[in-house]
């Protein structure tokens, strides 16, 4: 049998390390597409999707997950960006959009939740900074799931991808569904980012999305992905065992180490440069 | 339906609201061709070719590629056609190997999982060669020149095997010994491969040595024919409203001119 700190630092070294394929599949691809002001919509739709869980669990007790709705209502708002985006809305205003639907739906069920269920609020609000200070089997088990998921679903599609945000009609022209990859990118990208806000936190989650791959694209065109999984494994690795140490929340320590490499990837950056 | 030997557009009208963009647009062209759709900025070239590749349907009117109607047969126009955009349609800046570019023009044919496979990079490389970019594989698409970028997409559209190529503005932005490098290499296809080019562009010169077959378009088709019969003085005075003559020369308005 494990001791109970043996037990800690495996869970929480799986945990990094599944995180840490997550994120290095889909920050890459979200950089590559210029798409990382749409995973704030998803972030915020993951909130109101929690918290529609919350309230069907706790006040309607109809007995359905958070963690389902929230995946169920992220999915539906990336699409619904993503066709806004296909039938010609800029970018930030579909975005804008979509958060708007997001945060109108978090107002209204957190004021019904706070008169409800005051105990419903403080869950909803572990999905903003993380659902807690341990790694629960529960977490690694999600995490697994969705690594199993995206991972190996990004890498089939990465040259289709990276293709139709390169150039849309050229991909056009030669046959390829320039629609159904971007869902494809905005369904998977809201899978991971629910699974790891359930474990870290809306807000964490946002920072590390972007973190790796924003590292990727700033040191080597060629390598993205070797570099972004070793950076975000680290970021991982590193962020949990800081919150292990300090007795934080994983999200607290992962957000720091996401942060430092956030400010290292945009300080030397005089343009969008690539090597 | 059964391929014919023509492009057919008949009575074309496209819009993006209201106003009609392109309005009544009709021509045929018969393969072989090397043509020029010409016209200012802003005269629905680039709208007419979005419709021609299937990207837009028309408000009404009818076009063929070679009897393929192109937005309701996507598949079998994708087969005929290489396209290649304007060069600021496309993220110039993304992480992208000359490689990955010219291959995905050979493995779009293909089923997914899309693998780049020994004879794949074999076919590139040979394209790459026909465009004049042997050895430019691992290089990426940002560190090309303008030139270098459009000889890229070329070699894209015609791994494809294409039987038409149609380019936007496939010089613009350019300077003036690379366009025509650019229009030699164009025709030099043409001829070589027995490709049907059609092409828009707002300046002819770089093209006239070749005799294109010239479609003067603003919103409407002014007039279709070799450039001795379309670049005459009561034509272009249609087609540019912003026309001036000066001491026997017209001046388009942009940066060629004509003597009258």
């Amino acid at each position: 049998m494990l001791s109970e700190s043996s037990y800690l630092l495996l869970a929480s070294g799986i945990a990094a390390l599944l995180g840490g394929a997550i994120v290095g599949s889909v920050s890459p691809a979200l950089i590559v597409a210029r798409s990382v002001t749409f995973s704030i919509t998803l972030l915020h739709s993951i909130l109101a999707g929690g918290l529609l869980g919350v309230y069907l669990t706790d006040v309607a007790h109809i007995p359905i997950p958070p963690v389902v709705t929230a995946t169920l209502i992220s999915i539906l708002i990336s699409i619904m960006t993503a066709e806004a985006i296909n039938r010609g809305f800029p970018e930030d205003s579909a975005v804008a959009t979509s958060v708007c639907i997001s945060v109108t739906m978090t107002v209204i069920l957190t004021y019904y939740l706070s008169f409800m269920s005051p105990l419903g609020v403080s869950k909803a609000m572990s999905y903003v900074f993380g659902t807690s200070a341990l790694t629960t089997p529960r977490d690694i088990a999600r995490l697994a799931a969705t690594a199993i998921l995206v991972t190996p679903l990004v890498h089939m599609f990465w040259g289709e991808i990276k293709y139709v945000f390169f150039d849309p009609e050229g991909a056009y022209s030669m046959g390829l569904k320039v629609r159904y990859y971007r869902y494809l990118l905005y369904a998977l990208t809201a899978a991971a980012a629910t699974s790891l806000a359930m474990s870290l936190g809306v807000l964490i989650s946002h920072v590390i999305l972007a973190a790796p791959g924003l590292l990727a694209v700033r040191l080597s065109a060629r390598r993205i992905h070797v570099i972004a999984y070793a950076s975000s494994i680290a970021i991982m690795l590193l962020g949990y065992a800081t919150a292990l140490l300090l007795e934080l929340p994983p999200s607290a320590g992962v957000g720091i180490f996401a942060s430092i490499i956030v400010i290292y990837a945009l300080a030397g950056v005089k343009k969008w440069s690539i090597r | 339906m059964e391929l014919n030997n023509c492009i057919e557009v008949k009575d074309v009208t496209i819009s993006y609201g209201k106003e009609p963009v392109v309005e009544g647009a009709s021509f045929i062209l018969e393969s072989p061709f090397f043509a020029i759709l010409m016209g200012p900025n802003g005269a629905g070239k680039t709208t007419l070719i979005r419709a021609l590749i299937g990207l837009l349907k028309p408000v009404s009117g009818y076009i063929s590629i070679y009897g393929i109607v192109p937005w309701s047969d996507r598949k079998k126009v994708a087969e005929v056609i290489g396209y290649v955009p304007q060069i600021i349609d496309v993220d110039s800046l993304a992480p992208m190997t000359v490689e990955e570019v010219v291959a995905m023009g050979l493995l779009s044919k293909l089923p997914p999982p899309r693998i780049m496979s020994s004879t794949v990079r074999r076919k590139v490389e040979e394209f790459l060669s026909l465009v004049g970019l042997s050895n430019y594989g691992s290089k990426l698409f940002s560190e090309l020149s303008g030139g270098e970028r459009q000889r890229v997409l070329l070699a894209r559209a015609l791994i494809r095997s294409p039987r038409l190529l149609i380019l936007d503005e496939p010089y613009s932005m350019l300077d003036f010994k690379v366009k025509c490098e650019v229009v030699e290499l164009l025709y030099r296809i043409h001829k070589s491969l027995g490709v049907d080019v059609l092409m828009s562009a707002h300046e002819l010169s770089p093209c006239m040595i070749y005799e294109p077959t010239v479609i003067l378009i603003n919103k409407r088709i002014f007039a279709v024919g070799k450039p001795s019969q379309v670049l005459k003085l009561e034509i272009l005075k249609a087609a540019y409203p912003g026309l001036t003559e000066v001491r026997g020369l017209v001046i388009l308005g942009e940066d060629h001119a004509f003597r009258k």
